[in-house]
C-alpha cells in the first residue's frame, strides 16, 4: 500500500480499507504519522502529534475489530483543535498561560470519539483561546495555508482545517464561535460543520463565548462529515446546554437530490463590497442545486450588517468572565507575586496575548457601569433581531445559502496591525453564531488560485438538511476534491 | 472615535486583573477606540420592544443527587503552589 495513496482517502474510504483487511488501523495511523513528518513542518497544522497514543489507539481498535466489531470510526485516524480537553495529554487552548496544563478529564467529543474506535494523531493549532480569524495569534506559531504557504489557513481551527487539506488526517475536530470552522474550511478548501448551539456537548471545550462555542467536524466530504457528526452529537449530563433531543440518522438524509428544497439567497450578502469572483463561484453554485432541483428564494436578513459589532460585544463580554478563571492558582502559569493583585495581573500580562488581552478589555468596557446598558444590553437586543431575522427567513426557504468568506485567503501579517479589518473578515458567518443556528461551509471554486466556500445554513436541528444540500452539490462538482499544489506555491 | 484616555484603559485593565506594559496601553488607547467605534453603531437603533436575547441556551436543572467529584489529587495536579492538599494564594488579609 502507497503511503501516499491511503492518506488521500477520506472517512469512509478508510473504514472500507480496514474493513476489508486491506490495511490495518496501525498501518493507516502510520501512513498519517508519515504524512505529517513530511509535510507539517512547512504547515505547522499541529501543536502536538501523539504519535504513541495513536499507535495504542489504533491496536485496540484493531483487537476490537478482531473480535468481530465493526463502525464508521473505528481505527479511522483524526485530529483534534487544542481547545478540547484529552486527559494525560497537555492542552494548550493555544496559549502560553496553559503550555503546561494536563487535563484530568476529556472532553465529551473525545471520549465519544475514543469510544467509536477513532484514533488521535494530535491536536491542532488554533488562534490563542479561539480568538481570531486566522491562527496567528497562536502563542506558539502560525500555521500555513496548505494551497499556499505565504496565506493564513483562517481561525480560529487553522491548524484543523490544515490538516485535513493537506491530507495530514482524513478528519478533525474544530470549534466555532464566530466562524471558526466555517471559515478556515472555506480558506483551506475543505468541508466544515458548525451544529446547532448545544447540538454537541462543550464539555472540555475550553470556554471563550459560552452562549456561542460550538465544536464540530472538518472532512473532505459532507458524507464523512456527517458521519464524525453522528458520533459526537447527543445529549450529555455533564453539558447543562446541550439540547435533549434525538440524533437523527445524517446519512440516510443525503438522498443526493434537491427536489422540493426552498433555498434561501440572502439579499445582503449580495451587496458591495463581494469580491467579484466569491460572487462569480456562488452564483455557479446557486445554479448547480437548481440543476439538483432546488428551488431559488430571495430573502433578506435585515438586521445582518449589525452582527459583528454585536458580536465583539456579547462574545467579549462573556469571555471576559470565562478567563476571569486564569489566575494562576488552581492551573496554569503563574507568575511569582507577593500579593494577589500582582499574582492576577503579571500572571494573566505574561501569560495571554495581545488578542485576547483586547477581548477581555472590550468585553469588560461593555459590561462596566456606566456602559452596560448602550453597548452589551443593546447588543443582546440586536442578537435577538438576528435571530428573528433568520426564523421569519427559514419560514419561506429550507436553507439559506451564501458565500462562507468575502475573499480567499489573506497574507500572513496583512490584517495582524488591524483588528477590526481581521473582525470583518467573519462578516459572513458571524449572524450564525448570534442565532445559534446550524451551517456548513464546502468548496466552492478557485479565486487566484485559491479555495473559497459556499455556506449552507439552516434551522436549529436541522444538521440534515444542511448536509444534504452540501453533499448534492459535492456530487456534481470536485471543488471538495481537490488537493493542494505539493510545496504550498500557487 | 477619539483614543480613550490612559486613565479609561486603566480602570477597565484594572476591573480585568490585567497587567498592561506602557506599548501595550498606549495601542490599547487607539484598537479599543477603532473597536468601540463600530459597534457603538448599535447605539443609535432604535429597538425598545425588542427583549435581550442570551442565546438559544436552555438550562434545565438537575435533580439534588450527590455524584462522584474530581479526587482532591488530580484537582491540586496542574496548581503552582500547593500546601497540605490545599491551593496555595498570597496574603490577602494583613
Amino acid at each position: 500500500m502507497a503511503a501516499d495513496e491511503a492518506t488521500d482517502w477520506g472517512v469512509a474510504a478508510c473504514a472500507q480499507a480496514l474493513r476489508t483487511g486491506r490495511v490495518s488501523s496501525r498501518e493507516l495511523a502510520q501512513a498519517h504519522l508519515a504524512r505529517i513528518e513530511r509535510a507539517d513542518g512547512a504547515i505547522g497544522a499541529f501543536l502536538a502529534v501523539t504519535g504513541e497514543l495513536a499507535l495504542q489507539q489504533a491496536d485496540a481498535a484493531d483487537r476490537r475489530r478482531a473480535r468481530g466489531e465493526d463502525g464508521p470510526l473505528l481505527g479511522v485516524p483524526y485530529a483534534l483543535k487544542d481547545i478540547l480537553t484529552t486527559a494525560g495529554t497537555v492542552t494548550t487552548a493555544g496559549s502560553r498561560l496553559l503550555e503546561a496544563y494536563v487535563p484530568p478529564d476529556s472532553s465529551t467529543c473525545y471520549e465519544r470519539l475514543t469510544a467509536a474506535g477513532a484514533v488521535l494523531l494530535g491536536k491542532t493549532n488554533l488562534d490563542e483561546f479561539a480568538m481570531g480569524s486566522s491562527t496567528e495569534n497562536s502563542a506558539f506559531h502560525a500555521t500555513r495555508n496548505p494551497w499556499d504557504h505565504a496565506r493564513v489557513p483562517g481561525g480560529s481551527s487553522g491548524g484543523s482545517a490544515a490538516a485535513v487539506a493537506a491530507r495530514m488526517a482524513p478528519l478533525a475536530l474544530g470549534t466555532d464561535t464566530g466562524g471558526s470552522i466555517r471559515q478556515p474550511a472555506a480558506l483551506c478548501g475543505c468541508v466544515g460543520v458548525k451544529p446547532t448551539y448545544g447540538r454537541v456537548s462543550r464539555y472540555g471545550l475550553i470556554a471563550f463565548g459560552s452562549s456561542l462555542d460550538c465544536a464540530g467536524p472538518f472532512a473532505r466530504s459532507s458524507a464523512d462529515a456527517a458521519t464524525v457528526l453522528a458520533a459526537i452529537a447527543g445529549h450529555d449530563p455533564r453539558d447543562a446546554t446541550s439540547l435533549d433531543a434525538p440524533v437523527p440518522d445524517y446519512a440516510a438524509a443525503l438522498v443526493g437530490d434537491l427536489d422540493g428544497l426552498r433555498v434561501g439567497v440572502v439579499r445582503e450578502h449580495l451587496a458591495e463590497g463581494l469580491d467579484d469572483g466569491v460572487r462569480a463561484a456562488l452564483e455557479a453554485a446557486l445554479d448547480v442545486l437548481v440543476e439538483a432541483g432546488a428551488e431559488r428564494v430571495p430573502v433578506s436578513l435585515p438586521h445582518v450588517g449589525y452582527s459583528v459589532a454585536s458580536y465583539y460585544l456579547v462574545a467579549t463580554a462573556e469571555c471576559s468572565a470565562n478567563l476571569a478563571r486564569y489566575d494562576g492558582i488552581r492551573y496554569g502559569r503563574a507568575a511569582p507575586a507577593d500579593t494577589l493583585d500582582e499574582l492576577l495581573a503579571r500572571t494573566r500580562d505574561e501569560g495571554l496575548g495581545a488578542e485576547v488581552k483586547r477581548r477581555i478589555m472590550l468585553g469588560t468596557y461593555a459590561l462596566s457601569r456606566g456602559y452596560f446598558d448602550a453597548y452589551y444590553k443593546q447588543a443582546t437586543r440586536v442578537r435577538g433581531r438576528v435571530r428573528a431575522d433568520f426564523d421569519a427567513a427559514l419560514e419561506d426557504c429550507d436553507v439559506l445559502v451564501g458565500p462562507t468568506v468575502p475573499a480567499p485567503a489573506f497574507r500572513l501579517g496583512e490584517k495582524r496591525d488591524d483588528p477590526l479589518a481581521m473582525y470583518l473578515s467573519d462578516i459572513y458567518t458571524i449572524a450564525l453564531n448570534l442565532a445559534g443556528l446550524p451551517g456548513a461551509s464546502t468548496p466552492c471554486g478557485l479565486v487566484d488560485g485559491l479555495p473559497v466556500g459556499l455556506q449552507i445554513m439552516g434551522r436549529p436541528l436541522d444538521e440534515a438538511t444542511v448536509l444534504r444540500v452540501a453533499d448534492a452539490y459535492e456530487r456534481r462538482t470536485d471543488w471538495a476534491a481537490l488537493r493542494p499544489p505539493e510545496g504550498g506555491a500557487p | 472615535m477619539e483614543p480613550l484616555d490612559r486613565d479609561a484603559v486603566d480602570r477597565i485593565a484594572a476591573l480585568a486583573r490585567l497587567g498592561l506594559t506602557e506599548a501595550e496601553r498606549e495601542a490599547l488607547r487607539h484598537q479599543l477606540a477603532d473597536v468601540l467605534g463600530y459597534v457603538g453603531q448599535l447605539a443609535g437603533l432604535v429597538l425598545d420592544e425588542a427583549p435581550p436575547f442570551l442565546g438559544p441556551a436552555v438550562a434545565p436543572l438537575r435533580a439534588d443527587e450527590p455524584g462522584p467529584s474530581l479526587p482532591r489529587a488530580e484537582a491540586l495536579a496542574n496548581a503552582a503552589r500547593t500546601t497540605a492538599g490545599y491551593f496555595r494564594v498570597p496574603t490577602i488579609l494583613e
